[in-house]
């Protein structure tokens, strides 16, 4: 881990700014150190050099003035000489020494022996505290070297001096380190503030902030910076965005680049997809499946065109198709065709499903169904055929016809036998009656009483038989003698139903209420003749009671739903099916007499109108016959029926 | 004036292929009142050339009523009735229909061939005797008919 202070130089010297400014620093502290140490030195050495001039004066005026006086040995005169020298104030002492080394005269003696006078030559001018300047000079008279003058100069003054002025210096220094160092700082500030700005600017522009710009605050070489750094900002703004909008437009690209690979690849997929299914399709197909070139020869042929015509497929490729596969009779219409369809695309059996004949290999003629269709590949037509053998459907659509018209044929004779034997039946039966009855009338009593017996029996099967014959001829009827229909009122219908019922209602007691009833389409006979059997049925089959019986409609989505109500005797659900079958009876003749018809034909008119009969009802409660009879009439129901027997009748 | 009055015995041709329907109607009209004559012939050829008095039919009477089954062989009934009233001769006959059916399209036809009326056979006897002695008394007793 790195020191603290190590750290804050880091960040000084970080910034050109810190560089700066401790270059500067450590300059100004050097000038301030340098002044610090020199001038006090030169001043301390020009003050001595000064002092010394000062000295050497005096001591010469001395030596001068004494030098008489102490030749003469004459004391007065010496120490009258000596005044001179004691009116300077930083006067120490004075020392005057005779040749003989014998000291004449003295100022300050003891001072000057602490100074240690003696010890005075040219290099050692200072006492051993330095407080006095020494000096020493010969006294000289005539040429001749009479004795010596030591003295010594206060440099207690000087150094006060010195003392001062080198406090002085150092405040100055500090003085000037410390504004310098301030200067240094302002200026700096000043200096590098555009720079800073600048910096900052720079770091927003690289942070990705365009729209920066350096401020423009002065016109010295950091405002000729900023604008320089404003134009390239400029440029590279435009220069980005132009970038960006070739990046836009390359993202672009490559997305659609990604998505055409993307679809490519899908496409490629959906091919190979279309492809294994083509293959699967028509490997397994039933059908043949068989391409066709521009020039009319097969370029593909599948499995089940091998199986069809008996030709493995590098038999047929290549060969053309008109000619493998087609008789003859068929050659100049395809010729024909074919050349038409090779320029555009287009033929009458194009688009067609046509029932033609085929030649197997083994030469035989089939009979196929084939559809063609047209595909331009590089440019020219190709054509696919989708065929198939039709020889087995063929035989089963001449077996389904044939048993079709034989039904037809079978029905039409079954409904005019039916219409034609009872019809034809009624004339032999009409004699068989009418001459057992003329029998009976003209020989009864006259023969034995088993005559009697086997007559009345004979008489009785007669008549039994011309009903059943009647109803039987009712029966074909309601198909072979209907009328068209037509906007019927089941109003008038039912009151007409009522009227042929009139003498039964009497003879019963029965009431019979009824709703509203619709007009629809219907043979007018025909559902008269259903009212009259369901009504009339609901009277005869009454129990102790007498008859109640309720007529009404309702209207269904597309029908007519009517409803025949009644209190009757009821039917067992068992027999709900069997009451509507021809000639079934639920009750013995003597219970109730008829030949089991009318439900019969009530059903058959209902199915002939479109519609459906059913029964709900419940042994001893009653019963409810319901019929519907569509509202929108379609034609007739039975149409074939109506119209093969009708001619035949 | 009426047939009874004239006290000679009534002229009916039956025209009908079936022995059976002859006597049965020879046995109806037997049950009756009037003294008939019944001529019978089985065939619409036989018919026209009894009326027209033709062939082995040179002689034969004039009939006073024809009784015209319409399902005849060689010529049928229908033919028969349309020839009988295009002659002016014979058209004032009373032709009785007599016949089976009840088809209404041969009694609509019948009476547009001026049938002078259609009559269903009734399947019963009692009723076909019933029917017969009524077109006796109708025709014989109750109907004028012009002279010969």
């Amino acid at each position: 881990m790195e020191s603290f202070p190590r750290l804050f130089l880091k960040a000084q010297f970080s910034t050109i700014r810190g560089k700066l400014a401790s270059l500067i620093i450590f300059l100004i502290g050097g000038i301030s150190f340098f002044i610090f140490i020199y001038f006090p030195a030169r001043l301390e050495e020009q003050a001595i050099r000064a002092i010394a001039a000062k000295a050497q004066s005096i001591t010469r005026m001395t030596a001068f003035s004494v030098s008489a006086a102490l030749f003469f040995e004459d004391l007065e005169s010496i120490e009258g000489a000596l005044e001179g020298a004691k009116q300077n104030q930083d006067l120490v002492y004075v020392v005057i020494r005779a040749e003989s080394g014998r000291v004449t005269a003295a100022f300050n003696r003891d001072k000057a022996e602490e100074a240690n006078f003696i010890q005075t030559n040219e290099d050692n001018h200072l006492s051993g505290d330095g407080m006095i300047y020494k000096t020493m000079t010969p006294i000289v008279l005539n040429g001749r070297e009479i004795g010596e003058l030591y003295l010594g100069l206060s440099l207690e003054k000087l150094r006060t001096e010195i003392k001062w002025s080198r406090r002085t210096i150092a405040l100055v220094s500090l003085f000037i380190f410390i504004f310098g160092m301030i200067a240094v700082y302002g200026i700096s500030v000043v200096a590098t503030r555009p720079l800073s700005q600048m910096v900052e600017t720079v770091e927003q522009i690289s942070k990705g902030d365009l729209t920066r710009r350096a401020v423009i605050s002065s016109q010295d070489e950091v405002g000729h910076l900023a604008r320089s750094f404003n134009l390239m900002v400029d440029n590279l703004e435009s220069a980005y965005g132009e970038l960006q909008n070739v990046n836009q437009s390359l993202e672009k690209r490559a997305k659609e680049l990604r998505q055409e690979i993307n679809e490519r690849k899908r496409a490629e997929e959906a091919l190979r997809e279309s492809e294994e299914r083509f293959r699967t399709i028509s490997t397994t197909a039933k059908d043949a499946i068989i391409m066709v070139d521009n020039k009319g020869n097969i370029s593909y042929w599948n499995p089940a065109a091998e199986g069809i015509f008996g030709y493995l497929s590098q038999e047929a490729i290549g060969r053309e198709l008109h000619v493998l596969l087609a008789p003859k009779r068929y050659h100049e219409a395809y010729h024909k065709g074919f050349s038409r369809f090779t320029e555009t695309g287009q033929g009458d059996a194009i688009g067609e499903t046509l029932e033609l004949e085929a030649i197997r290999k083994d030469g035989t003629e089939f009979p196929i169904e084939i559809s063609l269709s047209a595909i331009k590949i590089k440019g020219s037509w190709h054509a696919v055929a989708i065929l198939r053998d039709t020889t087995e459907r063929k035989q089963a659509e001449a077996k389904l016809k044939q048993t079709l018209s034989k039904l037809e044929r079978s029905n039409g004779e079954l409904q005019h036998f039916a219409y034609v034997a009872s019809h034809d039946l009624q004339e032999p039966l009409r004699m068989v009656a009418s001459y057992v009855q003329l029998l009976q009338r003209r020989y009864k009593s006259k023969l034995d009483a088993d005559a009697d017996d086997f007559i009345a029996y004979a008489v009785d099967g007669s008549k039994r038989m011309q009903n059943l014959i009647n109803d039987l001829l009712a029966y074909s009827r309601v198909g072979t003698r209907g009328k068209e229909f037509e906007m019927t009122n089941c109003q008038v219908v039912v009151d007409r139903a009522l009227t042929n019922l009139q003498v039964s209602v009497e003879e019963s007691g029965a009431e019979i209420t009824r709703e509203p009833l619709p007009t629809v389409m219907a043979d007018g006979v025909q559902l008269g003749q259903l009212f009259q059997n369901l009504i009339g049925n609901a009277i005869k089959f009454h129990g102790d009671h007498p008859p109640r019986v309720h007529v009404c409609a309702q209207a269904k989505e597309n029908e007519w739903e009517f409803s025949v109500q009644d209190n009757g005797i009821g039917i067992a659900p068992q027999f709900a099916d069997r009451i509507f079958q021809i000639f079934q009876r639920l009750h013995t003749r003597t219970e109730y007499p008829g030949t089991g018809i009318g439900l019969a034909v009530s059903k058959k008119i209902v199915e002939r109108h479109g519609g459906r009969i059913w029964l709900e009802s419940e042994l001893g409660k009653g019963s409810t016959f319901h019929f519907t009879i569509p509202k929108e009439m379609r034609k007739e129901v039975d149409q074939y029926e109506y119209e093969a027997v009708g001619q035949a009748g | 004036m009426n047939m009874k009055q004239s006290g000679r015995p009534v002229e009916i041709l039956l025209v009908e292929d079936n022995p059976g329907d002859v006597r049965l109607t020879l046995e109806a009209l037997r049950e009756g009142k009037m003294r008939n004559n019944l001529s019978v012939v089985e065939d619409g050829v036989e018919a026209l050339a009894f009326l027209c008095r033709e062939g082995r039919h040179v002689g034969a009477p004039r009939p006073d009523l024809i009784f015209l089954d319409l399902n005849l062989p060689k010529k049928d009934g229908r033919e028969v009735l349309a020839q009988i009233k295009a002659d002016e001769n014979l058209k004032s006959i009373p032709v009785v229909v007599l016949t089976t059916s009840k088809a209404e399209e041969d009694i609509i036809k019948t009476y547009n061939l001026h049938a002078n009326c259609y009559v269903t056979k009734p399947v019963d006897l009692e009723q076909f005797i019933k029917v017969v002695k009524l077109l006796e008394d109708f025709w014989f007793t109750i109907v004028k008919l012009p002279q010969g």
